[in-house]
Order: C-alpha cells, then structure tokens, then sequence
C-alpha cells in the first residue's frame, strides 16, 4: 500500500470554472521524493491543496496512509490534527505562515501545541534554529524578516513538529546561493532520515541532488 | 546535521481541543471580506449595467416611498420572479443576506409590535421593505462584475476620485480578508494539540492584519508616486 494515492482526481475552484486537475492520478511511498514541476497555473499548489486536505476533488479518490481523505474525515478533530501532525506543509507565501511575536515562539508554536515538556520545547526550538542558522534572530518579529528569512523560519516551524510527509512549495524561491545550498543540503538529509517529500520547484539543482521523481503537470485547464 | 529526533517516527495522539470560538469568528468574518470583490460569472438577461444601476436605484426609491400594499405585492412579485429564473446556488446567495436583514429588523420591531399591536401591520410592511431592498442589492452584486459596476458609475458621471477610492478600498479589503483566512489555514496546519493560548493567534492574526493593511496602503502611494500621481486624480 503506498503512503499516498490519488485516484482520478478532477478539482476545479467553481462550477463555472475549468478544472485546475483533470482525471489526474498518482502514487508516493513512504520515504520517497516527489518533485512536481508544471508552469505556472499548471496546478501544483492546488494540487499541494489537495494532498494537505484544505481543498477537495469533486471527483476521484484522495488515500493518505490507506484511509480515504473527505471532508467528513477531517471534521474529526483528532483525526485533523494527526493528519496535519503528519503531513507538514510550506506554503509558496511563508507571510501567511507567521502570526506570532517572535522567531522563537514561532518555532515552538507547534511543539507547544504537542503538550511537549518545556525543556523539549525548547531544545526543539534551539535544533530547529540551528539548521537554519536562526539563533541571532530569534527574539526578532517575523513580519520584520526579509523574504529568504520568512521562508527558513516558516520552514523550522514546519520541521518542528517532525511530520512524516514534507510539502514544501518553491521552497527555494527567493533565497540567496548559500541559503539554497544548506536548504538543499538540509533536504538531502531528510530524505536520507526516510521522510517523504513532495516538492514544487523550477530548479534543476535540487532535482538533481535529491535524485527525485519528477512529475510534470500540464494546464489542463487549456 | 539534523537533530536526533527528526530521525523517529513522532509518537502522538492529539488530545481534544475546543473553545475556538474567536478563531471560527474571525475566519468566518475573513471569508466573507474575501468573497466581497468574487468576479461574477454571465450577467444573465445581458442588461447594461447602468441601466441595472438605475433601475436599482430607482427600485430602493419606490420601495421607501411606497404605502400601498399592492405596490409592495407587485415590486415583490417582479423581484422574486426575477429571483426565481436564477441558478438554485445563485438564489441562495441573494436570499441569505436578506432573510438575515428581514430577521434582524424583525427583531428590532419586535417589541413594538408586542407593545403597540395595531401598529403591527406597518411594521411587517418596514420588514417587508428591508427584505425587498436587500434582495434587489444582492441580486445587483450577485449578476453584475465589480468592473462593470464601477464602469457604470463612471458613465453616471460619478466622480472619478470616488469611485478609483471605492474600488481601492474594496481591492484592499478583499487581501485582508484573503489574507486573514490564509494565515488561520496555515495556524490550523499547524495546531496539532490542545491550544491553551487561542487569543493569542487571534492577537497575532489581528495584528499583522492591521501592519500589512497600512503597509500596503504605503505601497500604494509610493507606487502612486513613482508613476507621477501629485495628489491631483484624473479618472478615465
């Protein structure tokens, strides 16, 4: 059984409008990496949508782990929140991903929220920064951060809370040489660790680094 | 290097949460900023939009006007039988908002309806008027694409500075909104247990609604700016 299975998925944004996805299907195993590539408007976010359960096909079936992903599933609450404890995502705009005060309480937002001891909490915290070397900034108001530094900090957040699954949307967009190459580096590592990933990216890089399958989505609204 | 415990599998059985009653207000209250500006799909009977505009506007005057109960019956047959050729999801959308009106002002007459009873009848007829109203409104907004609205205020010969500002305004409140709901569906992502500190994300929500509120009003200017504009609008 693989760990995700999209079955003949079709998704438009209204009744009136042409369908984002059409009739798409696809399968990941647990520990793969997935690269989905497609020009703009091709539907890769809305597609990330789906597979984090925020949106769902008027026709096809979506599986995560064996069970069927509805609407009626997510209405369960812990059924939500073992679902989004598992499957991690990184939103194309990290601006809609920080509400808190500070880079600190941003990270540890999700640990927190797992009733995690405080020292815990806090060493998740610390661990988290560090891969993204984030430690000066830590008291600092995300809002203020520069776009590069939003994406590394909305990262950490994501990574704190250990998901299984990493959705990440141009995760390397607007981030300067060095930054790529540890994030790049960072990944490789996960995927190493037995993570699942499913990227969206333009870069050849990173393609070529993870050694992963890409996936081409055409506009099939066209 | 990642950390140790990146490495295990996590371990975790959310616990039960509740009381997120802010927080489904304020994504709520998002959602519909975010809807105010949705482009409309077909206009439907295919009638210019200022001659709709007109005959809205002309439609809310004879209704406060109106005194005969028959002219209330006629206007309220021709708005409804207008109502009725529409698509079944199309009449759910102009009627929630008026029912919602209709009960609103019901309640507030109300009282006076229990303490003066023989002013009952007018008071239906205000009711009447308020639903009225708030149908032919929202059957304006449901049928009419925001740009062609504007271009018919504009053919009105309304002033141009008002209507860039009107359509400024409601460009701006439709982001927030986006914007509000966009950062509760990350949050929710993220609120994998029992969040004893929910105020806070509303706080956080709030504010940063507020900062890119007023940083996207300097980025309009300083666009505005850059492209010669010195205080002086000239519409089109």
């Amino acid at each position: 059984m693989s760990l995700i299975e999209l079955e003949h998925i079709t998704f438009a944004y209204g009744p009136e409008e042409p369908p984002v996805l059409r009739d798409f299907s696809m399968t990941v195993e647990a520990g793969e990496c997935l690269v989905l590539r497609g020009d703009n408007g091709a539907g890769k976010t809305t597609l990330f949508r789906v597979l984090n359960g925020l949106s769902f096909p008027q026709e096809g079936v979506y599986r995560f782990d064996g069970a069927e992903v509805t609407p009626a599933l997510l209405k369960k609450q812990r059924q939500a929140k073992l679902f989004h404890m598992r499957v991690g995502y990184l939103f194309q705009n990290p601006d809609v991903m920080l509400f808190n005060a500070s880079v600190r309480e941003e990270i540890a937002f999700g640990p927190r929220q797992m009733g995690l001891p405080e020292e815990d909490i806090t060493a998740r915290t610390a661990d988290c920064m560090a891969l993204f070397g984030l430690e000066p900034l830590a008291d600092k108001a995300p809002y203020h951060l520069s776009g590069g530094q939003k994406k590394q900090v909305a990262l950490a957040a994501v990574l704190a809370l250990n998901p299984e699954v990493l959705i990440l949307d141009e995760p390397l967009a607007g981030l300067d040489r060095r930054t790529r190459e540890r994030l790049i580096a960072l990944l490789l590592e996960l995927r190493q660790a037995g993570k699942t990933l499913l990227i969206a990216t333009h870069d050849d890089a990173l393609c070529q680094a993870l050694e992963a399958r890409i996936v081409r989505l055409e506009n099939s609204g066209e | 290097m990642i950390p140790g415990w990146m490495k295990q599998t996590e371990q975790y059985a959310p616990p039960k949460d509740g009381g997120a009653f802010a927080l489904r207000t304020l994504r709520a209250l998002g959602g519909i900023l975010a809807r105010l500006r949705v482009q409309r799909g077909r206009d439907g009977l295919k009638i210019p939009p200022v001659l709709k505009l007109l005959l809205l506007l002309a439609g809310i005057v004879t209704l406060s006007l109106a005194r005969k109960p028959l002219l209330l019956l006629g206007i309220a047959a021709l708005v409804l039988g207008w109502v009725c050729m529409l698509p079944p999801r199309t009449v759910l959308n102009v009627l929630r908002p008026a029912l919602g009106a209709a009960i609103l002002a019901l309640a507030l007459f109300l009282p006076a309806m229990l303490l003066r009873p023989a002013g009952a009848g007018n008071n239906l007829i205000l009711v009447g008027k308020v639903f009225l109203s708030v149908t032919m409104v929202s059957l304006f907004n449901q049928r009419t694409q925001w740009n062609r609205i504007t271009g018919a205020l504009r053919t009105l010969r309304v002033p141009g500075v008002f209507v860039f500002l009107l359509d400024l305004t409601l460009k701006y409140i439709v982001l927030l909104g986006g914007l509000i709901v966009d950062l509760l569906t990350a949050r929710s992502l993220r609120a994998v247990g029992r969040d004893r500190h929910k105020y806070r994300s509303v706080g956080g929500v709030m504010a940063l609604t507020f900062l890119r509120a007023s940083e996207l009003s300097r980025e309009t200017w300083e666009a505005m700016s850059c492209r010669g504009f010195t205080d002086d609008y000239k519409g089109l």
